[in-house]
């Protein structure tokens, strides 16, 4: 009779069960606050009911080191943990944060994390200008994907087939354009992962009904490619020093 | 004190167990609107400028760069929400009297979500039209402010956003307001806020289920939760 009882139990309590799975959030200095939080924020309906904590999945943020990580905004944040405590994440997400997002390419720790991580994850995402730090990591070479509009052309200079669209899926990679995609993205996924209804309970608990109050974004090339075009003759200098070890990034995006 | 005589500071209310994307939403916004309008300056202030908890489960901290002292008469103000530690907040002394201090000079005063719930709780939104998120409206009425269910409401200096993303409706709103809409555009533009629901927009006239068994909850227990800031606002604290 325990015995039974105890093999009860074990059927009723499967190992996967038990097993958290860690959706990574990937930090860097200068990231988009934003590109994180909003998110991180809809992945509540996956890691929090109304009803308590699941322990099926949890976020976290990870950095190369567990210290103060300055945003594009007043406010810092400190991670969760560093990389080698997140070695295989379910999920990797990489907000966005413009130059600095340039800048992060460059950044040894960082992409070496992103290649060894990848391996296991069953999603790798990111969010606006986060896609060039995955293609930094030759995660998108050859893969439908988006980012910033302003970004557009920078990205296919580094192989990838950049889409007009809100967020798209390639395989196991998803990107999203903008923080709002970031958003639409992660309403998806707590979809997929658990059921539509979550989805929508989420989104209503976060309010997410939006109204922008101009409407949405008038796509514009020409203005597109001027923007980007400023941007990087401001950044060069910068952007020249952090690719200094990556010479076949520097070629791709600048000669 | 920080504030520059020609610099508008906007500062926005930070502490412990808020809803983090309250916060940040507009945040990100205006903070995007003052490197192309660099009269605007946006500050995160809290009671101490340490590292503070959020809503987001786990180690994950963000550090305000101002105290309340350093800041005493931004230009403008935001107050974000959450749920259980914003109620407690509306009985903080700290934040109380930094809100009602800041209120008296400040020229624009703004909420996100239950942070409309602050600004009621020490008579700010009495007799005036606001918003809050549709779980918390209840609350809301206790202090003599009139409900009214959209994404955001302006009355007068205050301007108070429905629940946590609609902040960043708010944000664009207020960005115009303060520069104009072609601004505000831009600032949309960057931050590539162009919003395409994956199951369409909200029901309101459906929230059934948990979500709403939790409005009931929180519409029955709303004399409650008011009760002591009320008390406190009577004894001019």
């Amino acid at each position: 009779m325990p015995k039974s009882f105890a093999n009860l139990i074990k059927v009723g309590r499967p190992r996967e069960a038990r097993e958290t799975k860690s959706i990574a959030f990937v930090a860097y200095p200068g990231l988009t606050l934003l590109d994180l939080i909003a998110p991180m924020t809809t992945f509540l309906g996956l890691t929090r009911g109304l009803v308590g904590t699941s322990h099926h999945y949890r976020t976290v943020v990870v950095a190369e080191r567990v210290e103060p990580i300055g945003s594009d905004t007043p406010m810092a944040l400190i991670p969760d943990n560093a990389f080698e405590e997140v070695p295989a994440p379910f999920a990797l997400i990489v907000p966005g944060g413009g130059v600095s997002s340039l800048v992060a390419m460059g950044n040894e720790r960082l992409i070496n994390y992103l290649r060894f991580a990848q391996h296991g994850a069953e999603i790798v995402g990111s969010v606006s200008t986060g896609a060039f730090i995955l293609a930094a990591a030759s995660l998108l070479e050859g893969r439908q994907a988006t980012t910033h509009p302003a970004y557009a052309e920078l990205l296919q200079k580094l192989g990838v087939n950049y889409v007009e669209r809100d967020w798209v899926e390639d395989g196991r990679f998803i990107t999203a354009a903008g923080v709002s995609g970031g958003i639409d993205m992660a309403l998806y996924l707590v979809a997929r992962l658990k059921n539509e209804q979550e989805a929508k309970n989420i989104q209503t608990v976060i309010e997410y009904d939006p109204h922008p109050p101009f409407g949405g974004i008038e796509q514009n090339g020409g203005a597109c490619r001027d923007r980007l075009a400023t941007m990087l003759a401001e950044h060069r200098a910068d952007l020249e020093r952090a690719l200094a070890n990556r010479p076949d990034l520097h070629q791709k995006l600048f000669d | 004190m920080t504030t520059e005589q020609n610099e508008k500071t906007i500062a926005f209310v930070l502490y412990p167990g808020l809803t983090v994307l309250d916060l940040t939403g507009p945040l990100q916004v205006l903070t995007a609107l003052s490197e192309i309008a660099p009269e605007y300056r946006t500050v995160v202030v809290a009671e101490r400028a340490e590292p503070t908890d959020t809503d987001i489960p786990g180690e994950m901290k963000v550090i305000p760069n101002n105290t309340f002292e350093e800041v005493p008469h931004p230009f403008a103000f935001i107050v974000p929400g959450g749920v259980t530690p914003t109620l407690r907040a509306m009985s903080n002394e700290a934040i109380r009297s930094y809100v009602r201090s800041a209120a008296e000079t400040a020229e624009v005063v703004g909420s996100v979500c239950t942070g409309a719930l602050i600004l009621a709780s020490v008579g700010l939104l009495e007799g005036r039209q606001a918003t809050t998120h549709w779980a918390f409206y209840k609350v809301l009425e206790q202090f003599g402010t009139r409900y009214v269910r959209r994404r955001w409401v302006e009355d007068g200096k205050f301007i108070c956003s429905a629940g946590v993303s609609a902040g960043i409706d708010m944000a664009l709103q207020l960005a115009a307001r303060l520069t104009d809409e072609q601004m505000s555009r831009e600032v949309q533009y960057r931050l590539g806020y162009d919003p395409e629901p994956p199951f369409g927009g909200i029901d309101y006239e459906h929230i059934g289920g948990q979500l709403g068994v939790w409005r009931a909850g929180v519409s029955l227990a709303a004399p409650v939760i008011a009760a002591k800031p009320r008390r406190l606002t009577r004894q001019g604290r």
